[in-house]
């Protein structure tokens, strides 16, 4: 595997390069990781034990999470419920899986598929849907802090290129990429492919090197950082105490950041062990060769190709610009007889005055210049097109110019595409110091890289050349360094079998956001200061069944979803005091995304394109953020919405969509009546009401039943049709709407848009059983 | 994040949410915030204890709410409220000792004041000539001198003076203050921030973020001119009686909905919050209509004003009043980016500031005064940081972290009193300095809050607005009467 830089270096002779050492850093780790009686660690804490696959207990249920369950409930003298009906099913799956409302269609032909494995089917075909991956990867994107902007400072600059992070993650998660390759992509995908700083970047190297886009989610103020230099420090840092934290958060279910200062007073990481991490990330992130946000990039395509680009465009522009001074030459003697005449009728003071003006060079002009030429751009400002008008010889010269013109633009090439990646220079790997106190003004003794020692691992790990090499003879023996391999070994580290932290965090979120609460409730937080799981034994089976399934998040999926306990009607609110992640009491919100596209897709109006470029939010006159109507993609998916920190789109925000400081560990669902002014008064549901009401008036309805209208309406934003409660209400308002439209243009689209638009403010809409 | 919350007592945090969050051990707060919930979900539905319902404090109270006016940008306390005859003396010579700068490069020597300092009041407090109308408060007020931060960057400074730490996204001291005394007027929201027209202050909606506590006590941005709330304003084309019977027909379909879901407290409050936001049309116009305003009140805060910028900071100060009148907690009073920020020509843009801001917020005061309430309000009148005692550039001043000044009134704090002093130049306060964590551990103290015991399980600890271990906090009894 030529493409594995640390493989490559496996070579005999290899080991006394700086990478080679690295090379021991992976080892070392992995050596760590196999030996179960590592003492390094004296934690007792559960999260940071060995994972062992406990053995399934006895029990009723054929499914293995479904005798943990059992077996949980059943101390606590409760048992799984009975299995919730066909339409709350399909409903609770689509907005599970996609995020979506089933269609009455897929509702329909679910409830009359007769077939044993109809269950199982459905599931397989919302799997295999392209909005899966739209669904769970805005999941990803929450633990990852993803952001169109860069967030620091006021100014909240943009990030043209992270959408390609954000596709990235929806083409993974669809084509059920191993996570533990999704991980490592993510940490190090640049040193997973070799990636030389200007070398070459094959189609296969892309996917990895736009993953690295994951270090480039953390705020980033450089980009617009001014003052003094402690300062410009200080905001470089940041990048890297945002990426800890985020590391940290996503990956080790702990909380970093207090040991940026101090020891932690909570979890047993040393002040030294954070700023490892730190020195993991360090030569990517060179404090004193520092790269701005817009200067992080890689081009895409062979370094041959490239430099041919290259060569080509500036061969082009080269002769445009040739042949456009050869067409202003021509222009020129005719502007100026024009312009001359022009002035001819002015007096002469003025008529030289500004003949001195014309003859300062462009770039020279000053303010009074530039104004008393503005002031008389009528006579002065004369284009090509009004002389070709007027001299029919100058058209007929210019002609043959222009289409040289016009031929040579058209050879120029594509652009070359880039990604915003993470990558290291390779000139130097730089040491790293711990800051006493946090103080970014005093260094204290250098750290080396490495991990929290508290996960079975050595502390400090013997991890570069200093350790056991002369580094100055080392590093000169190697001409060129590739990478220092650190992130390569911390992805390695994290993927591991034998750790047990990262396979845990993510069962757990995975149980999170299909129940709702997690098995450990506190789901950023694994650690000591958190809570216990509702049932370790089932968080150990799923973190292992991940890992043996070969990081199938979509066998994790199946596995849940085929449960009983995930298939269990809404039980008793007595219930959920006693055991609140494993039984299913109360109907859940929609999430803030979720409530924006499902009225979309309710409305008829959801466009389904997948992936590029975000869709630009505005600032109404108002002052609300919002998705400007006309605009090209308006009525996409949420998470193709842009996403500026400080100015997310109201409708979302009032939602409780997500905050990203840095990351947003955890969506809060709250209830409050700014919701219900945005469901009574927000211009958004005010123009999905109304296509709604149009959606059901279609096809020649006028004619139909006002029963058969409201059945529909009923099917597509509840799922099921109305109950007679609902159905004699609604009869009632659609009477009372027509006696007060009566004698309006549109009577019946009003009514309609009216009775439509409570459909969507209502609970059975917003909620799912 | 929410970009404007509405806060009201049908708020119900989703309670597996709570739940989870509060799994690391409870603070007292959050305890009794638990145990609400639990009788909410034992069966006594109907009366779900609102995470916003008033709450007892840990101790007597001496105020019971806040206006904030924010000073964006650091505003020059030698300029203001620091006379320095010194530094006048010197003008032009090198400050003897160390400095830290933030411009270093435009670095210049010492310069002084050009304006001119008198005894004003009973009190015979030195103000600078800028503040015709502070002067007439001065009895009234405690002015610290001896105030320092940890950072000369704004955002950072901000978030410190804001939320107690430079970090983004954790709680400002408003959500602490509504989280810990919840409201006694419950359509109108607790924590309302009054926005300049002209666009947010620099660091935006952060200034105002509840961080990682529950959003409802988040500020509410309310706009003084055109549409207070978003959304506030019904759709057009949607005559009354459709929009009545739009209400009846969605409370006759939530009310089938909850029959499926008997007590949930969740889709109660969700019902009741419709009705809720149909009685804020009226309660936030009403709030806001200044229509009848006697002419004189208006006078004194200037909302008659030729300058147009002092108009409209006046109109604020006076809202700002109107709000806490109708039990309102706590109200800020923002500006437009951050004009206090005199890199350049400090003195003429000092003059320009200190025309919009002198008068409205004197009258504030007064008009509190006039009205009884200024006994159980805190007025607070502040920026970030500092500005040096030397130039920058030809005319400007640069960042100070290590002195500036801030004045108080009303809540009980001391009337006409002076706390503390800078060195003589004005760089350094030297007597009886005073922290931002001191000043948060203060006010909460005022507001009959302990600051140790102000707490919300955050990162598996209990967090707070002052962190004592980091910061030392400690309230200053000395501030208060």
């Amino acid at each position: 595997m030529n493409s594995d830089p640390s493989s490559a270096l496996l070579v005999p002779g290899g080991t006394k390069s700086r990478i080679g050492v690295v090379l021991v850093l992976s080892l070392v780790i992995g050596a760590l990781l196999s030996d179960a009686s590592a003492a390094a660690t004296n934690s007792t804490h559960w999260a940071f034990q060995p994972l062992i696959r406990p053995a399934a207990p006895a029990s009723k249920y054929a499914g293995i999470i479904d005798a943990f369950v059992s077996t949980a409930l059943a101390r606590k003298d409760l048992h799984i419920g009975e299995e919730a009906d066909r339409r709350t099913l399909i409903r609770r799956l689509s907005f599970d899986l996609r995020g979506l409302p089933p269609t009455p269609d897929e509702a329909q032909a679910f409830l009359q598929d007769s077939r044993t494995n109809a269950y199982d089917r459905l599931v397989e075909s919302f799997l295999a849907a392209p909005q899966y991956g739209e669904r769970w990867g805005r999941h990803w994107l929450d633990i990852v802090g993803y952001a169109d902007s860069n967030g620091y400072f006021s100014a909240d600059s943009d990030r043209p290129l992270a959408w390609k992070f954000r596709d990235y993650v929806v083409r993974s998660l669809n084509s059920d990429k191993p996570l533990d390759r999704f991980i490592q992509e993510q940490i190090a995908g640049d040193e997973l492919v070799g990636y030389v700083v200007d070398g070459d970047v094959t189609p296969e190297m892309v996917d990895p090197l736009i993953a690295t886009h994951f270090w480039r989610n953390a705020p980033d103020g450089s980009g617009e950082s001014d003052g003094n230099p402690l300062e410009m420090k200080v905001d470089k840092y940041a990048v890297l105490e945002g990426n800890v934290q985020i590391f940290g958060t996503a990956f080790l279910g702990l909380t970093l950041q207090c040991a940026r200062c101090h020891d932690h007073k909570f979890e047993p990481i040393k002040q030294e062990e954070y700023y490892a991490l730190q020195a993991v990330l360090r030569p990517a992130f060179e404090i004193d060769h520092w790269l701005k946000p817009n200067e992080r990039l890689i081009e895409i395509g062979k370094r041959a190709d490239r430099e041919e680009q290259k060569r080509r465009t500036a061969e082009v522009e080269r002769d445009l610009k040739t042949l456009n001074a050869s067409l202003e030459g021509l222009i020129a003697p005719f502007r100026k007889q024009v312009i001359d005449e022009n002035l001819a009728k002015l007096e002469g003071g003025l008529r030289k005055e500004i003949q001195q003006a014309l003859e300062v060079k462009e770039k020279d002009r000053d303010k009074a210049v530039k104004a008393l030429l503005k002031k008389n751009a009528a006579l002065v400002e004369v284009s090509a097109e009004e002389l070709e008008k007027k001299f029919p010889t100058l058209a007929a010269a210019a002609e043959p110019l222009k289409h040289a013109i016009k031929k040579r633009e058209s050879e120029k090439p594509a652009p070359l595409d880039q990604i915003a990646g993470t990558y290291e220079s390779g000139k130097t790997v730089p040491a790293h110091h711990l800051l006493v106190r946090g103080n970014h003004a005093n260094e204290g003794v250098e750290v080396p890289p490495g991990v929290p020692a508290v996960f079975h691992t050595a502390y400090p790990l013997r991890c570069d050349c200093e350790t056991e090499e002369d580094a100055g003879e080392a590093a000169s023996q190697v001409p060129k360094l590739a990478s220092s391999g650190r992130r390569l070994a911390l992805g390695r580290w994290a993927t591991a079998p034998e750790n047990p932290i990262v396979a845990r965090m993510l069962a757990n979120r995975i149980w999170n956001y299909h129940f709702g609460q997690g098995l450990v409730s506190t789901v950023d937080n694994l650690g000591q200061s958190g809570a216990r799981p509702a049932s370790p034994e089932l968080l150990d089976y799923l973190a292992t069944e991940l890992i043996q399934s070969g990081w199938s998040l979509k066998h994790l999926h199946r596995l849940i979803l085929n449960s009983a306990t995930w298939k269990q009607a809404l039980a008793s609110s007595a219930s959920v005091e006693v055991e609140p992640a494993l039984v299913r009491s109360e109907p859940r919100r929609l999430d803030a995304e979720s409530i924006r596209d499902a009225m979309l897709s309710v409305s008829g109006e959801l466009d389904l394109a997948s992936g590029g470029p975000y869709v630009p939010t505005k600032t109404d006159k108002q002052g609300q953020v919002v998705i400007d109507e006309q605009q090209p993609g308006a009525r996409r998916r949420s998470i193709y919405l842009q996403q500026r920190r400080t100015a997310p789109v109201d409708f979302i925000g009032t939602f409780d969509g997500p905050a990203h400081n840095p990351v947003c560990v955890q969506r809060v669902f709250s209830t409050v009546a700014l919701q219900s002014l945005s469901l009574l008064n927000s211009e958004f549901i005010q123009v999905r009401a109304r296509a709604f009401a149009h959606r059901l008036l279609e096809s020649g309805a006028e004619s139909r039943e006002t029963d058969a209208i409201l059945n529909r309406a009923f099917e597509l934003a509840y799922g099921r049709p109305p109950t007679p409660d609902e159905l004699s209400a609604a009869e009632a308002f659609i009477k009372e709407q027509n006696v007060i439209y009566r004698d309006q243009k549109d009577p019946t689209v009003r009514v309609w848009t009216d009775f439509c638009q409570m459909l969507l403010a209502s609970n059975a809409f917003l909620y799912v059983d | 994040m929410h970009f404007c919350m509405w806060i009201d007592s049908n708020f119900s945090l989703n309670r597996r949410s709570f739940l989870r969050t509060s799994a690391g051990g409870l603070g007292t707060l959050a305890l009794t915030h638990l145990l609400g919930l639990e009788n909410q979900a034992a069966g006594n539905a109907s009366q779900s204890v609102s995470p916003l319902a008033p709450k007892t404090p840990h101790h007597t109270p001496r105020a019971k709410s806040v206006i904030c006016l924010f000073q964006h940008g650091g505003p020059s306390q030698m300029d203001l409220f620091d006379p320095k005859p010194e530094l006048n003396k010197r003008d032009g010579q090198d400050h003897p000792g160390s400095l830290e700068i933030h411009f270093d490069k435009q670095a210049g020597k010492l310069l002084k004041s050009p304006f001119a300092f008198r005894s004003v009041g009973q009190s015979g407090i030195e103000l600078s000539e800028l503040l015709p109308n502070t002067a007439g408060i001065a009895d009234e007020i405690t002015l610290i001198r001896s105030m320092i931060t940890d950072s000369v960057d704004h955002e950072s400074a901000l978030r410190i003076i804001h939320s107690g730490k430079f970090q983004a996204g954790r709680p400002t001291w408003g959500s602490w203050v509504i989280y810990g005394l919840g409201t006694e007027r419950q359509d109108l929201p607790a924590y309302v921030v009054l926005s300049d027209p002209g666009g947010l202050p620099v660091d935006g909606i952060r200034n105002w973020t509840s961080g990682w506590l529950p959003a409802v006590y988040q500020g509410t941005q309310i706009r003084s001119e055109g549409t207070p709330v978003f959304n506030l304003e019904p759709l057009a084309d949607v005559p009354a009686p459709a929009r009545e019977n739009q209400r009846h027909f969605l409370e006759a379909l939530n009310r089938s909905h909850l029959q499926s879901h008997p007590g949930n407290s969740e889709l109660m409050a969700r019902i009741r919050n419709f009705e809720i936001a149909a009685k804020m049309q009226t309660s936030v116009k009403d709030v806001l209509d200044l229509s009848n305003e006697p002419e004189h009140v208006k006078k004194l805060y200037g909302l008659d004003h030729q300058n147009k910028a002092t108009a409209n900071y006046a109109k604020r100060c006076l809202m700002a009043r109107r709000l806490l009148e109708q039990g309102v907690r706590f109200v800020q009073v923002f500006l437009n980016g951050q004009p206090w920020d005199t890199h350049d020509k400090n003195a003429e843009r000092l003059r320009g500031l200190c025309e919009m801001t002198d008068q409205p917020s004197a009258a504030l005061v007064l008009d509190l005064k006039q009205r009884g309430l200024l006994d159980d309000t805190i007025v607070m009148w502040a920026g970030e940081f500092g500005r040096l005692p030397i130039s920058q550039g030809k005319d400007g001043r640069d960042h100070n972290r290590h002195g500036f000044s801030l004045w108080l009134a009303g809540g009980g704090f001391k009337k006409g009193y002076v706390h503390g002093a800078t060195d003589d130049f004005g760089y350094k306060s030297v007597h009886d300095v005073v922290s931002v964590y001191d000043l948060h551990a203060t006010l909460l103290h005022a507001l009959g809050l302990n600051h140790r015991k102000l707490t919300y399980p955050h990162e598996g600890r209990q967090d707070n607005l002052t962190d004592v271990v980091i910061t030392n906090a400690d309230p200053i009894p000395e501030l208060l009467s």
